[in-house]
């Protein structure tokens, strides 16, 4: 579990530090990173925590809803990526680079 | 039934992208939009009724399966958003152009969508999905309708948002762990009882990723830029709608599902000065129409978390009205701000004057409108503030309750200043004033003449906002209703596993 929390610590720490540059396209990456670090905690917060296949009869299953959770939490932040990377370029077109001259945040 | 309000605006939704020639699409997206509507009037007659109506999709048992719930604080909410949402797709069919309209339509039906399952939802993961729907059409709305530098705003604004959803999904996976339950019923009958302290843990990223979804301070400061930024058709839905799912969503996952509400209750008080003070006082610093009421829509949530923060049934219930009767008349004003936009070719107020004479009718329900926002008696306004301030002295609430008085005033100070600078006056030299369009003037009528009946008759409304108060206070019926079948027995196997 530890080195789990850490990946997750670290992710939301690397996201975070993109969402702070004055770049689109690295908010955008930044924001993609904070969801994988979400992402990742559904799965720590699996109850029975086994590494088995979650079918009648296995020995040590783990459980299912957290992968269906991240499953749908994978597929919107995919959509949202895609949307965020447009409005980015949009954002761009105006001065011919993604780095904004007024701060994002 | 209670799938139609959500799957109607989908349909929809997909429809529109097939379809070609601009009337046909305007069409689909009105009949889509009035059958929404009619759903919708199902929904809330039938909650109304007291009734707590409940799908379990996929014909799972209660906790298992994806509840969609209408109660009497959900009912409610269903068909005041869908008026208020079928309003300005009617002024969006009559004052937009072909391209601007093209864009709208698609973006506008997801949007209702996303909202509706909010609203609907009994679950605390499918809220994300909700959340998420909503946002990704509210980002192609404000990325195709902003342009120019406003779209730096819209970035900010989809940057916000998503950090806001991020957390909210940490939150949600940490109430899982906690509970081994996502169901809402299920969640308030297993956190019954339990150290709100501990729960706080849970509860702390769902609470500031609301807190960002409502535009509560300091997490409001990437409204007032964003929305004016974008059109008027685009800033009148997310005004009417958006906020008020956060709002939905505070009252009921923090007010009725997680027991922390007396520990938060401060920090919702403490909070809701400033949002309603700087909120206001922003409001008078814009110089254009729609800035003002833009920057009103962060004065008025103050109001609304000032409500669930007195605890009291009496604030809970002034603070739903208060909820309804904004996301009816701040439609309405945004919508009026839009037609001056239209027919002075500009919503400065420096440029702009003598609507009165030149336009009548939009200077009518121009005042009728920013009267109820002041809250003017005998306008619908009036009476949730009254209530807000009697629970707040109830409460012992001094500050806040001054607070709210000072905020009042000082929304009527603004609504006047617009008055002055648009429908007062002489019209600038040289302007050549569009006659006055009723077309677009007739789903505006519609929401102002609700804001007079909400006034002169206020005694259903207070009713109904007290039944839903007491629900959100005492949440056993819904709990008991919606978990009647026994809990499904695989539960029972996992807690028997070492």
């Amino acid at each position: 579990m530890i080195p789990l929390a850490l990946l997750i610590a670290l992710l939301a720490a690397a996201g975070t530090y993109q969402l702070f540059q004055r770049n689109a396209l690295r908010a955008v990456v930044g924001l993609a990173l904070l969801s994988h670090a979400a992402n990742l905690s559904l799965i720590a917060m699996r109850r029975p925590i086994g590494l088995g296949a979650p079918l009648v009869g296995q020995p040590n299953p783990t459980d299912p809803l957290p992968q269906a959770l991240v499953l749908t939490a994978i597929v919107i932040s995919f959509g949202i990526t895609a949307v965020a990377l447009a409005l980015a370029a949009r954002v761009s077109e105006r001065s011919d680079t993604t780095d904004s001259q007024e701060s994002l945040l | 039934m209670l799938v139609a309000p959500i799957v109607i605006p989908l349909l929809t939704g997909l429809v529109l992208a097939g379809a070609h020639g601009h009337h046909r699409r305007q069409w689909i997206s009105l009949a889509g939009g009035a059958l929404t509507t009619l759903a919708a009037c199902w929904v809330v007659v039938d909650a109304l009724g007291g009734n707590i109506a409940h799908v379990q999709l996929g014909n799972w048992p209660a906790p298992l399966a994806i509840t969609l719930v209408s109660d009497q604080l959900s009912g409610p909410f269903v068909g005041i958003a869908a008026l208020a949402a079928a309003c300005v797709l009617a002024w969006s069919a009559a004052a937009l152009d072909r391209a601007a309209a093209h864009r709208f339509h698609g973006g506008y039906h997801f949007l209702v969508a996303g909202v509706m399952i909010g609203f609907l939802t009994g679950d605390l993961f499918n809220f994300f999905v909700a959340i998420e729907v909503t946002l990704i059409a509210s980002y192609v709305l404000i990325g195709t309708a902003t342009v120019g530098p406003g779209r730096v705003e819209a970035f900010r604004y989809l940057v916000i948002n998503l950090v806001g959803s991020t957390l909210y999904l940490f939150g949600s996976g940490a109430a899982y762990a906690y509970t081994g339950t996502l169901n809402l019923a299920e969640l308030a009958s297993r956190l019954a009882g339990t150290d709100p302290a501990q729960i706080l843990l849970v509860a702390g990223p769902i609470l500031v990723a609301l807190a960002i979804k409502s535009a509560v301070f300091p997490l409001s400061l990437w409204l007032p830029d964003a929305y004016p930024a974008s059109n008027t058709a685009v800033n009148a839905l997310f005004a009417s709608l958006l906020t008020k799912l956060g709002i939905y969503a505070l009252y009921r996952i923090v007010g009725m599902v997680l027991p922390v509400l007396e520990l938060v209750a401060p920090v919702l008080l403490v909070l809701s000065v400033p949002t309603m003070v700087l909120g206001v006082l922003g409001a008078y610093s814009r110089s254009d129409v729609r800035g003002i009421l833009s920057f009103h829509i962060v004065s008025q949530i103050g109001y609304m978390i000032m409500g669930l923060g007195l605890i009291s049934v009496a604030g809970i219930a002034a603070g739903l009205f208060m909820t309804v009767h904004n996301m009816i008349v701040k439609t309405a004003l945004l919508l009026i701000g839009g037609v001056v936009e239209q027919v002075r070719g500009t919503g400065e107020l420096k440029r702009l004057g003598g609507m009165v004479s030149t336009h009548p009718l939009t200077a009518l329900l121009f005042f009728v409108s920013a009267m109820a926002l002041a809250g003017v008696p005998p306008l619908s306004g009036f009476w949730p503030k009254f209530g807000l301030v009697l629970a707040g002295l109830d409460a012992g609430q001094i500050i806040v309750t001054a607070a709210a008085i000072l905020t009042a005033l000082f929304t009527l100070l603004s609504m006047a200043k617009v008055w002055a600078g648009a429908f007062w006056g002489e019209a600038p030299a040289g302007a050549v004033p569009r006659p006055e369009p009723v077309a677009q003037l007739a789903p505006i009528a519609v929401l102002a003449l609700a804001a007079a009946l909400l006034g002169l008759v206020p005694d259903p409304a207070w009713r109904a906002a007290e039944r839903a108060a007491q629900a959100i206070r005492s949440p056993a019926p819904y709990i008991e209703t919606i978990l009647a079948p026994a809990p499904a027995p695989v539960l029972a196997q996992e807690e028997e596993r070492p």
